[in-house]
Parts: C-alpha cells; sequence; structure tokens
C-alpha cells in the first residue's frame, strides 16, 4: 500500500464516519422534532405553530449534536489520533502513514513500515465510533410518548369548526307575510341516561334521535302570538309553554316515530308550520354468538366432558347481563324427564359493556349426563335498557351423550304409523353398496371403480337433496327431474326389491302400487289411512304461526338433519374423489344422524296426542240424531278497498296532470285533505317516505303551490300516493263479451263439429 | 252505368222520365200538329230538341274520354337514395314526386297535398316509409310497389295487454330497433316497474311486466335510453279496470280443506258466495258469504240464473235427479260456467263423462313438482290422469305437457277442471299470489261472461294522433248502435256482408284521453290521443306495414292509356231546351 492508497483508505474511513454521525444525529433531531410535538399538542392548538416549533428544537439538537462531533472540521488527524488510541499496535505511529517518505528518517521508514503492515491487517475491522444504538432507543421512546400524547391532543375540528347554527326561521305554510313567524327554533335532545349519548343541538327540524329522548323545543316569534302548540304526528297536540312575551318552550319525551308541526294563533287565524319528521333509533336487541361449537355436538363415552363454550356479546349502549340455560334431558321414551339450570359465565363473572367474549366450562358429568342423556342450552342476555331491559337468545344448542348399548328401532304405538325410517333407508343403501364396492376393489378396473364411486356420489347428492327439501332448502336446479334420474337409476338396483321405494312421482299413494311391489311386502300393515302419510315433510316445515310446532324438539330435528346434511356432503364429497373407504365414516355418521331424527319423532307424538272427551255410555250406540240439525252461516267480508281517498286522489290527479292544470279547482280539496288523512297515517310509521307526500298535499289542498312548481308538484304526489297503495294479490274478475247472431250460430257449429 | 260511349247517370228512376216525358212528348207532338200554323216542321224539331234536353238534364249524360297518363314514382320520407336510384335506372320514364316531408330527389315535383293524389296519376311506386291510412285512401287504383326504407330506431311494435285487470300479472311485448346498447324502462307513476337492457343492433323483442294497483285511467312512460344524455320518453296510455265479483256457488257432498279455503279465499276477495255440504244424511250446511240467503238444495233454472260459477265434486254430480241434470246442461248451454272437483276420475257412464267428454289416461304418478312463475318449488298431489289433448280443451295449467287444470266448452258456458289437489297448502305457506294463480285463472275463464250489448273497438292500434282519422268498428248483439264522441253521434254504416258489424270514422279534436260512449247501454271506449310527434317510430312502423299490406304491383308499359268519364255540360241542354222553347214562342208570331 503505497501514500496514495493509505489517503484513500483515510478517505473512506472518513465518509463512513461521517455518515454514521449524522444518522445518529438526524435519529435524535427527529426524536426530538416528535417529543416537541406530542407535547406541543398538548398546550398549542394550531398546527402550523406547532410543526415549525418541533422544526426548530429538532434542527437545534441536530446543530449542537453537529458542532459537539465537530464534524464540521473533520480532518486526517481526528482519525490518526482515534487509531493511536484505539489500536495498540499501531504503536501510537499511525501519524507516520500520512507523512512524506522524505521527511522521514530511516527508523520512522522502517516503523512506517511496520505500521503499514498492521494498518493492513486492521483496516477492514476499523470500528469508528458512534451512538446509533442510544439514537435510535431515544428515538423509539420519543414516538411512543408522541403516540400516547397524542390522544390527549386538543381537538383541531372543535376549535376550528364553527358550532352549526340551528336558529332558523319557520315561516308559516299560508305564507301570510304579515303574520307572525318563527325567528328561531332551538331544539336540543337529551338522550336517555343509560346510552351513556351527550346531549346535543339539533341540526335541523328533522329529528333522528334514540328512543326514550327528551326533546326540548325553544321557540322564539316575531311577534305575539296566542295558543302556540306542537302537533305530534297529527293526533296529539301539546301547547307550548310561554317563558316570555316571544319566547316558548316545550319539553317531550319521545319514544315513537313520526312527525310534528308547530301551531300558533295571531288575531284568530291559525297558521301551521310545515311538517318536520321524527326518526326514532331503536335500541337494538344484545347480539349474541356461540363461536366454538356447532349447534348439534355428539360425544361419545369417551370423549372429552368438559365442553367450553365461548360467547360473543354486543349491544348497540351496553349490556347488563348474560348467562346460559340449560336443560338435561334423561331417560326416553314415557320416562323422560327435564331439569332446567342457569349457568353463569365464568370468564368474565360479571357481563357488562359493549362487546364481550365470555366463556364458561360445562361438565357434562357434574351436570348429571349418563350415555343416552342430552343437553340444550342456549345463551340469553340483557341489555341495559330502562325501565324494560332487551333481551335476546341465541337457538338452542344440543350435545349428546352417546348409548353404545342400545339403538331403538321399535315403532311407537301412538305414532300409528312408522313413517320416518322409510325415509331413511337410501343412506343405508348406499353404504351397503360403498362397502360391496371397497370389497371388490381388487377385481375392478380402476376405471370401473372411480365410475361406480362417483355413481355413489351421484345418490348422496341425491339423497341429500331430497333432506334438503325438508330443511326448506331450494334444490340446485331441479330436484325433480334429479329425483326422476334417481328413480330411472333405481330400476336397475338390486337391492331395489328388498327395499321401500319413496320420494317418487307417487310418494302420496293415490295409486295403486301392487304390481311394482316386491312379494310380500306388504303396504297396507304400514299405512292403513293414507291421509296420515300424505305429508310427512310437514314434520321438518317451520311454520312460525303453529305454537304447536315452534317447541324444543322440532328445533332438535331440524338441527339434527342440518348435520346430518353437512356430513352427506363430506361422504359425497370422498366418493366424487374415488376414496369411499374415507367417505364410509362420514355414511355411518350422517346413517346414525338419521335414526336418531327418526327416534325423535315419537316424543312430538306424544306431546300432542289427542285426549278426546268422555263419551256418555247412556247415548252411545242410539243412533239418536236429534241434536243434529242443519246448519246456515251468513257473513260478509270487508271488501272495502283501503286508502278510498287517496285512490280517489290518484284519478283526479291523473286527471289534472292530463289537463296539464296549474290550479287546482275547489272541488278537489276536500278530497285532497282526506287523502292527506289517510297519508297521515302511514307517514307516522314512515316518515321518511311519506312526510314529503303528507306536506305537498296539504299545500295542494290549501291552494299554496306557486304555478311554476304545480307539475312538479303533482308528479311528486302522484309518486309518494302510489307507493301508499298496497299490492294484494290477484282475484277472479268476471269478462264481458257481446253476443250476435254470429256467434251463437259459431256455438252451434262448434256443438255439431264436437258432436260429429 | 255502362261501359259505352255515353254513359248517364239518372236523377230520377229512368222508367220513371221515360214514363212522364214520352207521354208529354207525344201530347205536344199532337199539338203542334193540331195547331194550324206555319213552320209545322221546324215546330216538330224544336219539341224534339225541348224532349232531348230533358232527357239529357234528367239522365245526366256523360261520355268516355280517353287520357294518357305517366307513371309516378312517389317518395316518402325516410326513402334510401341508393333504392331510388336503382328504380329509376330501371323505370326512366317514370315521373318523380316527394310529399311535403320528404327530401326532394333530383327534378322531383313536391306533392302540395294528399288531396291531389286523386288526380295526380298512376302511382306505381311508393318509397319510404310510406303513406297515412287516410292518404293512401285518395289513392284510386293501388296498383303500386312499396319499396320501404330502413325500419326507425326505436319501439316499432308493442302489444298492450287487454283488458288490464288491477292486482294481475300483465305483461306488455313488444319490439325494439336498436343501434346499440339500450335500457328500456317502464315506468307508472310509482315508479319504473320493469327494465330490459338490449345488447347490440338490431330487432330485439322485449317484454315488461307489471301489477297495477289501482284502477283507472293511467298514463306509464316508456323509456328508452341509448346513453347517458339521450333519453326517449313515450307516453304509454293503460286503462286499468277494476275486479268484478263473481257470484260462485259451490255444491260438496262433504266438506273438504281444499273447498275451504278456496272458499275462504273467494270470500275475502269479496265474490258472493253461497256453499252446501252434507253433515249427515238429512242434514246440510249452508254458507253464505257477501250473499243473502237462497235455497240451494235442488239446482233449478233460477238458481243457475242467478249464480256466474257452480263449483261441484263428482258425488254430488252423480246423485243429481234426471230433472236437475237436465237443467244443469242447459245452463251451462246458455253460459254458466262449472268446475268440477275430482276425488277419484269416474268410470265410463258416469254423468261427469256426458258433462266434461275428455279422454284420458291412467298414470302411475301422484305427485307433481310444479313451479309458478316467480314461485318456489312445489310438490303437489295431483289426480293420476292423462288428459289427452284435443282441440276442443282449453288449458289453463300445463306442466311438462301435461294438461293440469283447464275447460271445455259447452254451448255458451263452459266446464273447468282442475286436477290439482291440497293446493290450500300453498295458501298455509303465505304464499297468497301462488295460491291466486293456480285458481284465478281457472275461475274467471270458466265463469259466465257479463252479456254486452255492444263492442267497440279501433282499427288500429296505438298510437292516435289529433286530427287524424280512426276508424271504429262496433259489434252489435242486434240493435242499431248510437255512438257519440264528445257528445257528437258519430254516423255508422252497418257492413255490407255482416250483420250487426258496423263502421264509423271520427276524428280526435286534441291529445289526451278521449272516449267513444253507446248511449243504449253506456259501453265506453277510452282512448288515448298522443302528441304529434310522439311513438314516431311506432308510426312509421305500422305505415309501412299499411302500405304493404295495400300494395298490389301490376306490369305495364311507361304510360297507361285511361277513359274516363267526362259529363256533358247541362247548360248545354238547358240552352237547347231554351232556345227550342224560345222558337216554339216566336213561331206564331213571325
Amino acid at each position: 500500500m503505497n501514500a496514495e492508497e493509505i489517503r484513500y483508505s483515510l478517505s473512506k474511513l472518513k465518509w463512513r464516519y461521517l455518515s454514521l454521525r449524522l444518522f445518529e444525529i438526524s435519529l435524535l433531531a427527529l426524536a426530538t422534532f416528535l417529543l416537541t410535538n406530542a407535547l406541543a399538542s398538548l398546550w398549542v392548538s394550531p398546527s402550523v405553530q406547532k410543526f415549525l416549533l418541533s422544526i426548530l428544537s429538532g434542527l437545534i439538537v441536530f446543530a449542537l449534536r453537529f458542532i459537539h462531533y465537530r464534524l464540521h472540521k473533520l480532518d486526517t488527524s481526528f482519525f490518526i489520533r482515534y487509531l493511536n488510541e484505539r489500536y495498540k499496535q499501531l504503536k501510537e505511529s499511525s501519524d507516520l502513514l500520512i507523512r512524506d517518505e522524505n521527511e522521514l528518517t530511516t527508523l520512522q521508514q522502517l516503523q512506517k513500515e511496520k505500521i503499514l503492515q498492521q494498518f493492513n491487517q486492521i483496516y477492514p475491522e476499523i470500528k469508528l465510533p458512534h451512538h446509533i444504538r442510544q439514537s435510535f432507543g431515544i428515538f423509539v421512546g420519543c414516538s411512543v410518548i408522541y403516540f400516547a400524547l397524542s390522544s390527549f391532543a386538543v381537538s383541531t375540528k372543535q376549535v376550528f369548526i364553527e358550532p352549526v347554527s340551528t336558529r332558523k326561521e319557520i315561516k308559516p305554510i299560508d305564507k301570510d307575510l304579515s303574520a307572525p313567524f318563527i325567528q328561531s327554533l332551538s331544539i336540543s335532545i337529551t338522550p336517555p341516561a343509560y346510552t351513556q349519548l351527550k346531549s346535543f343541538t339539533a341540526e335541523s327540524f328533522n329529528l333522528t334521535l334514540a328512543e326514550g329522548s327528551r326533546v326540548k323545543w325553544l321557540a322564539e316569534f316575531s311577534g305575539d302570538v296566542t295558543d302556540a302548540k306542537i302537533l305530534f304526528s297529527g293526533r296529539d297536540s301539546s301547547n307550548l309553554i310561554k317563558n316570555n312575551a316571544l319566547i316558548y318552550s316545550k319539553e317531550k319525551v319521545i319514544t315513537e316515530s313520526g312527525f310534528y308541526q308547530i301551531q300558533w294563533s295571531d288575531k284568530n287565524k291559525i297558521h301551521l308550520s310545515d311538517y318536520y319528521k321524527i326518526e326514532i333509533i331503536k335500541d337494538q336487541l344484545p347480539k349474541i354468538s356461540i363461536d366454538n361449537l356447532t349447534q348439534f355436538t355428539k360425544l361419545g363415552i369417551n370423549d372429552n366432558l368438559t365442553i367450553e363454550v365461548k360467547s360473543s356479546l354486543s349491544d348497540d349502549y351496553g349490556l347488563k347481563d348474560a348467562f346460559i340455560t340449560a336443560t338435561v334431558s334423561k331417560g326416553s321414551g314415557e320416562g323422560i324427564k327435564f331439569r332446567e339450570e342457569k349457568l353463569r359465565f365464568t370468564k368474565p363473572e360479571k357481563i357488562i359493556g359493549n362487546q364481550v367474549s365470555a366463556g364458561v366450562s360445562l361438565n357434562l358429568k357434574k351436570l348429571g349426563l349418563d350415555p343416552g342423556d342430552e343437553l340444550y342450552f342456549y345463551v340469553e342476555a340483557f341489555d341495559n335498557k330502562m325501565p324494560v331491559a332487551n333481551h335476546h337468545r341465541t337457538e338452542t344448542f344440543f350435545i349428546a351423550l352417546q348409548d353404545t348399548t342400545t339403538e331403538i328401532t321399535s315403532a311407537d304405538d301412538g305414532l300409528g304409523v312408522d313413517l320416518m325410517p322409510e325415509y331413511f333407508r337410501s343412506q343405508r343403501q348406499i353404504i351397503i353398496d360403498t362397502e360391496k364396492l371397497l370389497k371388490e376393489k381388487k377385481k375392478l378396473t380402476k376405471q370401473l371403480f372411480n365410475s361406480t364411486s362417483n355413481e355413489l356420489g351421484y345418490d348422496q347428492k341425491v339423497l341429500r337433496l331430497r333432506y334438503g327439501q325438508f330443511m326448506g332448502e331450494e334444490a340446485e336446479s331441479g330436484i325433480a327431474q334429479e329425483a326422476i334420474d334417481h328413480e330411472e337409476e333405481e330400476e336397475t338396483d338390486p337391492t331395489k326389491q328388498f327395499g321401500h321405494q319413496h320420494d317418487t312421482e307417487n310418494e302420496h299413494n293415490l295409486v295403486d302400487q301392487k304390481k311394482n311391489e316386491a312379494p310380500g311386502h306388504d303396504h297396507n300393515n304400514e299405512s292403513k289411512d293414507p291421509d296420515e302419510k300424505e305429508d310427512p315433510a310437514k314434520a321438518f316445515m317451520h311454520n312460525h304461526d303453529d305454537t304447536e310446532e315452534a317447541t324444543f324438539f322440532i328445533q332438535s330435528v331440524k338441527a339434527k338433519l342440518k348435520a346430518a346434511l353437512a356430513i352427506m356432503w363430506d361422504a359425497e364429497l370422498y366418493l366424487r374423489l374415488y376414496e369411499p373407504e374415507k367417505s364410509l365414516p362420514f355414511q355411518y355418521k350422517a346413517l346414525n344422524l338419521l335414526k336418531e331424527i327418526s327416534n325423535d319423532s315419537r316424543i312430538y307424538v306424544h306431546r300432542t296426542g289427542f285426549d278426546p272427551p268422555p263419551l256418555k255410555e247412556e247415548k252411545r250406540l242410539t243412533a239418536d240424531l236429534s241434536e243434529v240439525k242443519s246448519f246456515t252461516n251468513r257473513y260478509s267480508n270487508n271488501t272495502e278497498e283501503s286508502y278510498p281517498a287517496i285512490r280517489k286522489v290518484l284519478i283526479i290527479l291523473e286527471k289534472i296532470e292530463q289537463e296539464n292544470s296549474i290550479e287546482i279547482s275547489r272541488k278537489y280539496q276536500t278530497s285532497f285533505a282526506k287523502a292527506g288523512q289517510e297519508l297521515s297515517v302511514l307517514a307516522i310509521e314512515q316518515p321518511a317516505i311519506y312526510l314529503k307526500g303528507l306536506s305537498l298535499l296539504k299545500s295542494l289542498a290549501d291552494q299554496k303551490v306557486n304555478p311554476t312548481d304545480m307539475q312538479r308538484t303533482l308528479l311528486d304526489v302522484r309518486k309518494i300516493l302510489w307507493k301508499a297503495i298496497p299490492q294484494v294479490s290477484p282475484s277472479p274478475s268476471r269478462h264481458a263479451v257481446t253476443t250476435n247472431e254470429l256467434d251463437q250460430l259459431f256455438l252451434q257449429s262448434l256443438e255439431e263439429l264436437k258432436h260429429e | 252505368m255502362n261501359n259505352s260511349w255515353l254513359t248517364f247517370d239518372p236523377a230520377f228512376p229512368v222508367w220513371v222520365i221515360v214514363l212522364i216525358t214520352l207521354p208529354v212528348f207525344i201530347f205536344f207532338i199532337g199539338k203542334e200538329v193540331q195547331r194550324t200554323q206555319k213552320f209545322l216542321i221546324l215546330r216538330i224539331v224544336a219539341q224534339v230538341f225541348i224532349f232531348f234536353s230533358i232527357i239529357g238534364l234528367s239522365l245526366r249524360l256523360s261520355c268516355l274520354e280517353q287520357k294518357v297518363t305517366s307513371k309516378i314514382i312517389l317518395l316518402t320520407p325516410g326513402y334510401d337514395n341508393l333504392k331510388v336510384d336503382s328504380v329509376v335506372k330501371k323505370n326512366p320514364s317514370y315521373k318523380m314526386i316527394h310529399t311535403r316531408e320528404a327530401n326532394p330527389y333530383l327534378n322531383s315535383e313536391p306533392l302540395i297535398s294528399y288531396h291531389n293524389l286523386a288526380e295526380s296519376g298512376d302511382i306505381k311506386i311508393i318509397m319510404g316509409e310510406g303513406l297515412p291510412g287516410f292518404a293512401l285512401e285518395m289513392i284510386k287504383k293501388k296498383n303500386f310497389e312499396f319499396i320501404p326504407g330502413n325500419l326507425p330506431i326505436g319501439t316499432i311494435r308493442i302489444s298492450i295487454p287487454q283488458p288490464i285487470v288491477v292486482n294481475k300479472k300483465n305483461l306488455i311485448q313488444g319490439v325494439f330497433n336498436s343501434k346499440g346498447k339500450t335500457t328500456l324502462r317502464l315506468i307508472s307513476p310509482a315508479g319504473v316497474e320493469d327494465s330490459v337492457d338490449i345488447h347490440g343492433t338490431g330487432q330485439t323483442p322485449f317484454v315488461f311486466s307489471f301489477k297495477p294497483r289501482q284502477p283507472g285511467l293511467f298514463v306509464y312512460t316508456l323509456s328508452s335510453q341509448y346513453s347517458s344524455s339521450n333519453i326517449l320518453a313515450e307516453k304509454l296510455p293503460l286503462e286499468i279496470l277494476a275486479e268484478q265479483k263473481l257470484k260462485i256457488l259451490i255444491l260438496q257432498k262433504s266438506p273438504s280443506a281444499e273447498v275451504r279455503y278456496l272458499k275462504n279465499y273467494l270470500a275475502e276477495k269479496g265474490h258472493s258466495l253461497a256453499l252446501c255440504y252434507q253433515t249427515s244424511k238429512n242434514n246440510f250446511k249452508y254458507e253464505y258469504a257477501n250473499l243473502n240467503s237462497i235455497r240451494v238444495d235442488r239446482i233449478t233454472t233460477e238458481l243457475t240464473k242467478a249464480f256466474d260459477l257452480l263449483f261441484l265434486d263428482n258425488t254430488v254430480l252423480e246423485e243429481l235427479s234426471n230433472s236437475e241434470k237436465s237443467v244443469l246442461e242447459n245452463s251451462i248451454h246458455s253460459g254458466l260456467g262449472a268446475i268440477i272437483l275430482f276425488d277419484d276420475f269416474p268410470e265410463k257412464g258416469k254423468t261427469i263423462n256426458q258433462l266434461l267428454p275428455l279422454k284420458t289416461k291412467r298414470l302411475t304418478v301422484d305427485t307433481v313438482h310444479i313451479r309458478f312463475p316467480e314461485s318456489k318449488l312445489y310438490t303437489l298431489p295431483v289426480l293420476p290422469i292423462e288428459i289427452i289433448p284435443n282441440a276442443f280443451i282449453q288449458s289453463i295449467t300445463l306442466h311438462k305437457g301435461r294438461l293440469l287444470s283447464g275447460y271445455v266448452y259447452s254451448g255458451a258456458g263452459k266446464i273447468g277442471f282442475q286436477l290439482l289437489k291440497e293446493t290450500y297448502r300453498i295458501s298455509l305457506e303465505g304464499n297468497a299470489d301462488d295460491y291466486a294463480f293456480i285458481w284465478s285463472d281457472l275461475i274467471e275463464r270458466t265463469a259466465r261472461a257479463k252479456n254486452k250489448m255492444f263492442k267497440v273497438k279501433l282499427d288500429k292500434s296505438l298510437p292516435y294522433y289529433p286530427d287524424e282519422p280512426l276508424s271504429i268498428e262496433v259489434i252489435s248483439s242486434g240493435p242499431q248502435p248510437s255512438l257519440y264522441s264528445n257528445k257528437i253521434l258519430i254516423p255508422l254504416a252497418e257492413d255490407v256482408v255482416i250483420d250487426d258489424y258496423w263502421h264509423g270514422k271520427s276524428w280526435a279534436d286534441k291529445a289526451g284521453w278521449d272516449q267513444f260512449f253507446i248511449q243504449q247501454d253506456s259501453t265506453e271506449l277510452n282512448y288515448f290521443v298522443s302528441n304529434k310527434g310522439e311513438w314516431e317510430s311506432l308510426r312509421i312502423a305500422h305505415q309501412m306495414k299499411e302500405n304493404e299490406l295495400a300494395q298490389s304491383p301490376e306490369a305495364g308499359s311507361n304510360s297507361s292509356v285511361q277513359f274516363i268519364r267526362k259529363p256533358i255540360q247541362p247548360l248545354i241542354f238547358f240552352l237547347i231546351f231554351l232556345f227550342a222553347s224560345a222558337f216554339l214562342w216566336l213561331a206564331p208570331k213571325i
């Protein structure tokens, strides 16, 4: 290495050092910037000042550190000193490296050679001094402080945006310029305490507020008025309380949507304001879900019998309480017993807040569940609504402890007809076929094996679609078609003669099926009353109106059927993937579930069994019909059309529009007023849709519409009134024809033709 | 009157003229002979002149005149220049004229008025959008060929269902000629009812469905949006009729859920109902909904006249006495509707087979998986028979080609059948529209129709414009109709060939709803007159169709010789009469 190379190496060191120091100083300056900004946010609000202050402090720190490290006076001697201090092997002689050869003595030259060798060795390992780690630590610390303090910063919105003024004028709708008007109307709304919402002043006269809010109207009139009142939804009226000569006020707790209008009198003339809507935001029911369990869980005796229930609970204004209601069902048949328990969540113990994740461990053994028993439970939550809290519950979840010792297959006498099992035999057929396929796997070609597996997958799909129907699932295109296809396939099914054909086009058994039946298979023993067999699907229908069906047990059947359908999907999947051995366990699961569903039906039958009144033995079999008489019943249905005035006005509006009239005739005013009365009922329920119409109708009725706005107003009113007319189902209508001599001749000829 | 050179058009019957003038002539000749004056020959000649002049005046003589006319090409708006070039090249001697609305073509002359068509010559070719109907009537010989121009962009065909009844689903069908992606919207007074997106160019059929909620005369809008700014809105007039209530009698052997729900449905809709079923051997239950009590235990002519529709099950039908069966048959022949409810399809030889002569085939299926328009899939029991269709059976519900409900004509009445069973399940599921779909059509089409004395209709469909003639057709059940429009009696002429078929013509004076009214039974026909310029594409398409139908091209030379009848001026005869009479007056004095 010659002198040039040494200088070059030292120059490189200089730049490295400079970079490190600059990075370190920059971190410190940035940290200072953030810290100053965060601290300034607490007291200073304008962001420009805050920014300038932060920049300034950052620059000061940068400059101080820059001067402190003397980076502006950095030269080679600094590195010589550093090398001499740091690296002892250079023997305090590094300065020789930069000195000219000619200036050196022989000894110095010898020393220089030695030092040069040493320098070459240590050069790659030279570590320059810096405090980057410390600076980075300070930067991170300041960043944390910055984000933490930002939360308490003075809100810029509050500082810069002027509060919206709600003090607006309200002129009477009759546009009487001489009449006193409301110079300003201020509406302050205080939501109920439990909502924890702050009081606020409404920005518009149309109010949107939480249910149960207290609303205060403060109206300042431009002149003396008498009898000032607020009309609510066209029904109730409340007098405004006179605070002083011109200011009136009224406070009211609003619990339902509707609209209001302010009325005042002046010199015996009544003035009315426009309509303004009141829209109530209802307190929502608590939302509850159970996150970690499916609706139906089946456990074996060897499974872990402690079930963790994790539930997510939320409410718009906050929850007050939640718990689990569990019912243990023990025994079977007539000996079935129920025990209900209320279980509290353990994590957290108290359910409070807007959003809570709660959990509890259910120890089935402690709850007293034995094999064959079932646990039904649901989570119920209450919110903080006052005075009556809203409450909501989840669907019922089921945990069944399997009893492997018995399998009930007998039909119950009370049922009369064993409907259920017949529907669930096809699954067994698929299992038999799958097992057969697996046995014959070695004998079959791969192609044939795959094709048979796929066909079985198809059968599984058809079966799933059938059960899907019971669940009210609309099958993919044409379940009917597929059902027919399946029927065709079954004709070649060797197991058919041993089975019992159902879900066919003749499931209602209106046609004698004797020809199709296998010998020795007697339907009469199974079905003595065809009416009872007509619609087994009824058992699975979700009929909200029928209280008898909205029971525990039907839900359990539905849940099981749902679970069975899900399992059938898996069974089909593996059959379609040509892995019938993987599909078999799912098929067995599905079959087991279907069997259980059939057993469940017994409980339902017992519960709804008909208990006839006792017979009077003395009257029995006497054939006395004296008390049985002909009976006449006469009644009239109310067939009046809904909203007759609105319907009448629609016709009138159509006529006015066709005539391009810009004035409303006096004869129509009464009709408009009546239509307004009908529309006001709707406006209370849906002010957002109908309130405008009501206002426009009133303007039309009072002939207060500007001629230039007439057409637009008529179109708007017409549109709103059309929406008010309900859609009803069609009814047959009598046609009218004109029959002349030619028609008679035609009919005669037709009759002759028919009898030829 | 004849094809000879000299023809006449007598003011009175010829025999009257001859009977009067000939004796008078002979009498006056005799008188002249008897007069002892000079110029006997000249006087007789003058008498002859007088006689012939009177004959000439009363017979209104005319003579045939030969006229050579050139053939004409008439250009109307929308003609294709290239086609005209070709036509002119082929027929260079043809004269060219163009209507006022059409662009002139080289040497074409303008047609000042459609009235000039009568005298303008022999129109051989009409090109473009053609002539309006009333102008076509001006052309005496319609031996022209019509060469249409391009169809206009817009709605070129529209079919509005008749009648439109409130609460029922109605379909408006049409064809739209588009030049690119267009969105069509049917807008009711309540807002958009239905919309169709048309992709591509050319003629595309479209269908809108809508359910009107209110009866009356309303103007919907058919808007077509070609681009964001290019929106054309046309007024679509719809007359929505209110539901007309029916009187229905239901006779059942024993009560059933099916009939109970059907009865409830009809009663809720305001129809008048009487229901009778047997509760025990001698006891019956009678129900009357929206109807005063009436004896329904025996079928009589009075009873059947009081109802429009009769539901009866086949057991009741079989148990009717012979006289009741006869009354029933006659009533149906006179217009009564009957719907038979089957429990099972009866064997041969039963009354039902006489009333409802259907050829059937037994089936092994008793279930049908059916989907009604916009409904879910229903699984319903059905009578396991297949009705073999024939020309006399009118189908109402068809499923995969299988007839599930329908009716047959029996005289003026109809007999309906419903093979679907347990339809009340649909009602129980809350699907009122689907339940109504199954029954309302069958009931409506089977029930006795209200008899009207007159039926008024317009010869052409929408659009109608002010100051354009409207051809009206009236079908009468016998009496001569007195048709009024705005309290003005419209003269009607009975068809020469068809009895009770009347024609008339009227003119609407302003745009908007208008009405024709028949005084005798208050029959009305409401129609909507569009403003000029509205429905332009539809008007042009109709006009082109009309011209196409009116054309009857014939081959011929470039010029044709026409013989026209030119009446001899009556002044000539009058002057002859005057001079002859003057001579007779002067002769004694000379």
